[in-house]
């Protein structure tokens, strides 16, 4: 990273990075004393602007996140004292201490603002709210992306992003959804529906279901984040663990696996001399931590597989019976169509490809994944390796006519135009 | 603050009113209610008549309009209501969880939070 030369630019990136950090937990802050999102949303937004004044006025304080959040309460309650313009709220903030981060009561609150962030966190990933918003909330109000941030994410339009935001918000205060930790018996259930969210936003970043690029790098690390986030909050909770180790491990074999964005180079095909050493590591770690706590979970046992990937420097001495093992696990744990299909590719292996096709030929009948391109493409995988090329070719065509990604069906084209030369 | 629960179930869902299943349906809306007004968050709440029963009414052109029938069609039909007070939506949704009709699988329920004209 070039290091900012003048000292505007050098305030406005440690803003930015305080922004990063500071964001959600300064919501969650806000949140507390003004009881609606929006609000605090907006309270925290305008302690940013005012930062970026004041810091390069004053210097940045010792404490940034203490900074913005005493600023943010100032904002709300002269907001709430009084009809007084935005401009003359954010004047007032001149009177601020520049390290206005001595006031105690802020200063002794690490604690309870983990707590707050974490009620957060539970709040926008309420069952009450539809998932689509809760993935959006969460990325909005948690890790601080704009609305058009998010609408490019997602192809959607800036404004329809700010309408669905300002409706689950509306919801939140109007049926009074409650921002607090869950309840015992509801915890479980209530930390599932967060990783879910995080897995939903790491997986549409990691392969992007529509559009040319095939990997979205801004949701995978807006994952990332969230995925450390949650186990520094929930440091006991193995599953916490499991889904950053899963997180880790996959992006691990990016730039292996795309070279080039819209490149998309198959798990045997990668060199694996590129998978990033560090990301894996952290991953085997937090994959410990998760085997260690308990009784592992859906995203324990993926990380788990994908940690035998990491283990070997090559393709041909992966430990496949002990993947199907871990397979084995996991649809104990659940019984889906996706972990059965990817069994099949790892008895391919393990076994055959043959007594793969007749494990998949099982799924096909059950109707499971019928419009899914990643049952056509497995198909063809494995009669490719079965030997049956025409079978293969129609089955990889199949597939490209289903997938709605342009690095995936440039994949898919590649294979058929591999099986056509060699027909010939 | 308070929520309105509005039952809801499918045609010939539940048991035949007066056999022995009914009576232990019947009792377990009791059981909730005495429960309920103990807690102190029932505030009131009635089982409706089926939809064949009602009347709709409307002013059309000035003049008042009576449609035999409820007023929109659906595949549930409300089968009665209740007004519950709560801390918050969590509250409402455990509550409306133990109701039997959601509880032993016959219909849903939808909970709507009541407007407060009160607080501006």
């Amino acid at each position: 990273m070039p290091s900012p030369t003048t000292p505007k630019e050098s305030i406005r990136h440690q803003v930015n990075e305080a922004y990063k950090v500071e964001w959600g937990r300064s919501v969650a802050f806000l949140m507390r004393l003004a009881g609606d999102l929006q609000t605090a949303e907006d309270c925290v937004q305008d302690a940013f602007e005012a930062a970026l004044v004041y810091w390069a006025r004053d210097g940045v304080p010792n404490k940034p996140g203490a900074w913005i959040r005493t600023a943010a309460k100032h904002r709300f309650i002269d907001g709430a004292r009084s009809s007084r313009s935005r401009r003359e709220a954010l004047d007032r903030l001149a009177h601020l201490e520049p390290h206005a981060a001595q006031e105690p009561e802020i200063e002794n609150m690490d604690r309870s603002i983990k707590d707050d962030e974490l009620a957060l966190i539970f709040l926008c990933c309420h069952p009450a709210i539809a998932v689509t918003d809760q993935v959006m909330l969460t990325l909005r109000t948690v890790a601080g992306l704009r609305p058009r941030e998010i609408a490019a994410a997602f192809f959607a339009q800036s404004e329809a992003v700010r309408t669905r935001l300002l409706r689950a918000k509306r919801k939140i205060r109007g049926a009074r959804i409650p921002i607090r930790l869950p309840q015992a018996d509801q915890l479980e259930a209530r930390v599932n529906q967060v990783l879910g969210v995080i897995y939903l936003i790491f997986n549409e970043g990691y392969l992007v279901s529509q559009g040319d690029d095939a990997r979205r790098p801004e949701l995978v690390t807006e994952a990332r984040r969230l995925g450390f986030k949650l186990v520094e909050l929930l440091p006991e909770n193995s599953e916490a663990h499991g889904l950053l180790a899963l997180l880790l491990l996959t992006d691990a074999r990016t730039p292996a696996r795309l070279p080039e964005p819209d490149l998309l180079v198959p798990l045997e095909d990668q060199d694996r001399a590129l998978w990033n050493q560090e990301l894996i590591s952290s991953g085997i770690k937090h994959l410990t931590h998760a085997f260690r706590q308990g009784s592992p979970g859906r995203y324990a046992f993926q990380a788990a597989i994908a940690a035998e990937h990491s283990k070997v420097t090559s393709h041909s001495s992966t430990d496949w019976r002990a993947i199907v093992v871990l397979y084995d696990h996991l649809l104990e744990i659940e019984n889906s169509a996706i972990y059965r299909l990817n069994r099949c590719v790892a008895v391919s292996f393990a076994d055959s490809p043959l007594s793969a096709l007749e494990d998949l030929a099982e799924l096909e009948r059950e109707g499971a994944l019928e419009s899914h391109y990643l049952l056509a493409a497995t198909r063809a995988d494995l009669l490719r390796k079965a030997g049956r090329k025409n079978e293969a070719l129609n089955a990889y065509k199949a597939a490209a006519a289903q997938v709605e990604n342009t690095a995936v069906r440039k994949f898919l084209d590649r294979r058929v135009s591999e099986l056509e030369v060699d027909d010939t | 603050m308070k929520y309105t629960y509005i039952l809801v179930a499918k045609p010939g869902a539940g048991p035949v009113q007066g056999s022995d299943e009914w009576k232990d349906y019947a009792a377990a809306y009791g059981a909730w209610n005495e429960e309920a007004g103990k807690a102190g968050i029932l505030k009131g709440g009635e089982p409706v008549q089926p939809p064949e029963r009602a009347t709709t009414v409307r002013k059309h052109g000035g003049e008042i309009k009576l449609h035999d029938g409820p007023f929109a069609e659906t595949k549930e039909n409300i089968i009665g209501w209740y007004l519950v007070e709560c801390d918050d939506l969590d509250e409402a949704i455990k509550w409306a969880s133990k109701l039997p009709v959601v509880d032993l699988g016959f219909g849903a329920i939808e909970i709507r939070p009541t407007v407060d004209f009160s607080k501006g």
